[in-house]
């Protein structure tokens, strides 16, 4: 980076607008600029800070006012506040091989009561190229919103302001590096912002930061959780169906089980005549009315019986009666018609003639006592008229009761034999209390087995009903797996990188260290190799020592025994501080300029010598000196006339109170204007 | 009417009464015919000569004989004659006395007479 030209306009002691060339020469990397106290040189410096950094700049005038105020404060005195002061800075960055010409517009002003802060950056990239062509070439900036919007963060990739600090300074900042206390924390500032330690530092943190954005997205982790849920509902699904499984199997275990029981306690039942039980009822009923039947038939047996029926077991003796009621019938019939015979003979003998009425006489009474002699009878029972008519009565109802009773006799076996085989069906039948408890028995069973039946149904249903549902689970899965293998990709990828950024991190900071152990060897190198050139004493200190853990510089005499800093002189200290800083440029590869201000207040003539000789040429490739005319004087002057590029001296009107920039040294050119 | 009443022996009614709960015939009448029958049957003459009728049972010509009393008159008047005998009322009362006893032994002694249907079945060809 090099500084080629800053303009001040109306800011702090400037009045209008006062420019100054900073482009260093070639061998000539120094820009002396002269004042006397009080002219504004720390204003200068503090001017390039500002510019550059803004509220962020360290500037020695700000103290602990609010960056607003200081604004304010800076703006000149004389000058219009509504118009307001500006910074310019024009500087060269070489970016990616190519020199870019910058230029820096910080403006300000008051409207009103507000301040309002503008800052403008213009570039032109292709600088450096028109510059190899045609040697000098004005630099064509064009504005860019983007780095005018965004410069607090590009130019911390052009020059942290931690290293501006370190490049930027002035007397009292080397007054208190000289304190070995406060200078380890410069030292360590220094070595990790300018040796590119922080660097590494940073690629280590962007590379934890790289890891933690290294996370799944939002849907991917959705997809994730949706997965891990599927299968936490999987398992479920499947744990249950296992579950309904074993109780399907239980419970139609339980239902064999109760069959079994069942079919035994029938068997028991049937061979207790269970069924016949059952049939008892019916076979009671039946023998009831077979009963009643039978009671029917002997009441009309009785009612036969007591009818003619008895007679049946006398039928000879009635054939005797029959035949003795014929005769008797027969007799009494002969009386009558021997009584009618008698008186129609008498009548027919009157009429016949006597002749034959002997003979017909005789005739008639032989017919007659033929006759007579049937009337006769052995045996007289005197037998009722109408016997044989009762007889003949007799012997038909005798025939319907015979029939009667021959049907009804066989009613009477059929219905004996009946109740026989009843009884006897009821006899298997055992007794009732037995086959009650069976019974009861066999009917909880029933309802056992009807309910492990239900048990069973109520099982298979929801095992079905699991099945289906582990099936959708699982094609539900399926799916998301698809899509899982997808993310899983991503996921593998994700860790893949957290993995080698671990990896890569853990490279880094072995890099880191060992890039810090390195540098600080070098450090020390080259802080003891410029105390050395600037030290009078030369054989004072002969080893120096940075602690990496903490950076505290310690110095070793000649017999390797630690130097107290105490022991050091104050200029002694300076020179350190001097020597510190230089070291760090050179390690840092001279590639910043060295803004250095009232860098010799406590020096002695032979330092200062040693500075000027040694260090102000070498300090960088553009060495920006602002001194009093006390300490770089005319014989100083002399000695570095050679390296310096360009001299102003900054001009304090006293009755004004305004600076201007004169071209020139006090004893150089031009310098009649300096007061 | 040559017969006024049938009487029976304290014996003859015992045996009577069990009949009567076997066989279900609950009328002493109609048994007494069965058992008057039951000895007619029989052509031999009883050995017992003098019945005792001594028990309360009694009942008329009318009751015992019913709608056949011709035909049961004429039955033992016809016993009456095959004995050799008169028949006039004395005879026949003591005819029918001596039957009707041993009719109810014959009941009693058959088993088979024990029940209305062996009675009935006794009589009639099956």
């Amino acid at each position: 980076m090099l500084l080629r030209k800053i303009t001040l306009e109306e800011f702090g002691a400037y009045r209008g607008k006062q420019s100054l060339d900073l482009t260093p020469k070639k061998n000539k990397p120094i820009i002396l600029i002269g004042g006397l106290n009080g002219c504004g040189k720390t204003t200068l410096l503090d001017a390039i800070q500002l510019v550059l950094y803004g509220n962020r700049a360290r500037c020695s005038g700000r103290g602990t006012k609010a960056y607003e105020t200081y604004l304010r404060e800076s703006i000149n005195r004389k000058a219009d506040p509504s118009r307001g002061s500006a910074i310019t800075l024009e500087f060269t960055v070489m970016t990616g091989g190519h020199e870019h010409y910058y230029r820096l517009v910080r403006s300000w002003h008051i409207s009103g009561k507000t301040l309002k802060e503008f800052l403008n950056v213009y570039v032109d990239e292709t600088y450096g190229e028109r510059v190899k062509a045609q040697r000098s070439a004005e630099p064509e900036g064009k504005f860019n919103r983007l780095l005018s919007e965004g410069w607090a963060d590009h130019v911390e990739s052009l020059l942290p302001l931690e290293i501006a600090s370190l490049a930027f300074f002035d007397g009292e900042k080397i007054e208190s590096l000289a304190n070995p206390e406060r200078a380890a924390s410069v030292i360590e500032s220094a070595v990790h912002s300018l040796l590119g330690v922080s660097t590494v530092q940073q690629l280590r943190n962007d590379l934890l930061a790289l890891q933690r954005r290294q996370k799944l997205s939002e849907e991917e982790q959705h997809l994730l959780d949706n997965i891990r849920a599927q299968e936490a509902e999987r398992e479920a699904v499947v744990s249950q169906y296992d579950i309904a499984h074993q109780e399907l199997a239980h419970s139609r275990s339980e239902l064999g089980k109760a069959q079994r029981k069942l079919d035994s306690l029938e068997k028991a039942f049937a061979d207790e005549g269970g069924d016949l039980f059952t049939r008892r009822v019916e076979l009671e009923n039946d023998r009831k009315q077979a009963l009643v039947r039978l009671a029917q038939v002997r009441t009309e047996l009785t009612q036969l019986a007591a009818g003619p029926l008895p007679l049946l077991m006398v039928a000879p003796l009635l054939d005797d009666v029959r035949q003795q009621a014929r005769i008797e019938q027969e007799a009494q019939q002969s009386a009558q018609v021997l009584e009618v015979l008698e008186e129609r003979d008498r009548w027919l003998l009157e009429l016949m003639p006597d002749a034959t009425r002997a003979e017909v006489l005789k005739r008639l009474d032989d017919d007659r006592a033929e006759r007579a002699a049937k009337t006769q009878l052995a045996v007289d029972l005197r037998l009722p008229h109408d016997a044989l008519a009762q007889l003949t009565v007799l012997d038909e109802l005798l025939q319907r009761d015979t029939q009667r009773s021959a049907q009804l006799l066989h009613s009477a076996a059929e219905l004996a034999e009946h109740l026989d085989q009843l009884d006897r069906q009821l006899a298997g039948v055992p007794a009732q209390d037995k086959v009650e408890a069976l019974q009861a028995a066999r009917g909880e069973q029933i309802v056992e087995v009807t309910r492990c039946e239900t048990t069973r149904d109520r099982a298979t249903a929801k095992l079905e009903d699991l099945k289906r549902r582990r099936e959708h689970v699982t094609t539900l899965l399926e799916r998301a797996h698809k899509e899982f293998v997808r993310t899983k990709v991503k996921a593998e990828e994700v860790e893949r990188v957290i993995k080698y950024s671990e990896k890569a991190r853990d490279t880094l900071e072995r890099f880191g260290s060992a890039l810090l152990e390195r540098h600080i060897s070098r450090l020390e190198v080259a802080v003891l190799q410029s105390f050395k050139v600037l030290m009078r004493k030369q054989g004072l200190v002969r080893d120096l020592r940075i602690d990496t853990d903490k950076f505290i510089l310690t110095l070793a005499d000649a017999d390797g025994e630690a130097i107290d800093p105490a022991r050091l002189s104050a200029g002694e200290r300076q020179l350190l501080a001097v020597s510190l800083l230089w070291g760090l440029m050179r390690v840092a590869g001279n590639r910043l300029p060295s803004v250095i201000d009232t860098p010799l207040g406590r020096l002695d003539s032979r330092h200062r010598e040693h500075l000027v000789d040694r260090y102000f040429p070498n300090a960088s490739d553009q060495v920006l000196l602002l001194s009093t005319d006390e300490e770089i004087d005319e014989y100083l002057l002399g000695r570095l006339e050679k390296s310096v590029a360009h001299t102003y001296t900054l001009v304090h009107d006293d009755t004004e109170f305004t600076t201007a920039v004169v071209e020139g040294y006090w004893w150089s050119a031009g310098a009649s204007h300096a007061g | 009417m040559p017969v006024d009443h049938v009487r029976l022996s304290q014996p003859a009614k015992d045996r009577l009464s069990y009949l009567k709960r076997t066989t279900g015939v609950t009328q002493w009448n109609v048994l007494c015919r069965w058992a008057l029958l039951l000895s007619l049957r029989d052509p031999s003459t009883p050995l017992v000569k003098d019945i005792v009728t001594d028990s309360n049972v009694e009942m008329s010509w009318r009751t015992f004989a019913g709608q056949y009393g011709d035909l049961y008159l004429a039955l033992l008047k016809q016993r009456c004659v095959a004995i050799g005998e008169e028949p006039n009322d004395e005879n026949i009362q003591r005819v029918l006395t001596v039957h009707v006893h041993r009719g109810i032994g014959y009941l009693g002694a058959d088993k088979q007479m024990a029940t209305v249907e062996g009675m009935v079945g006794a009589v009639v060809p099956t």
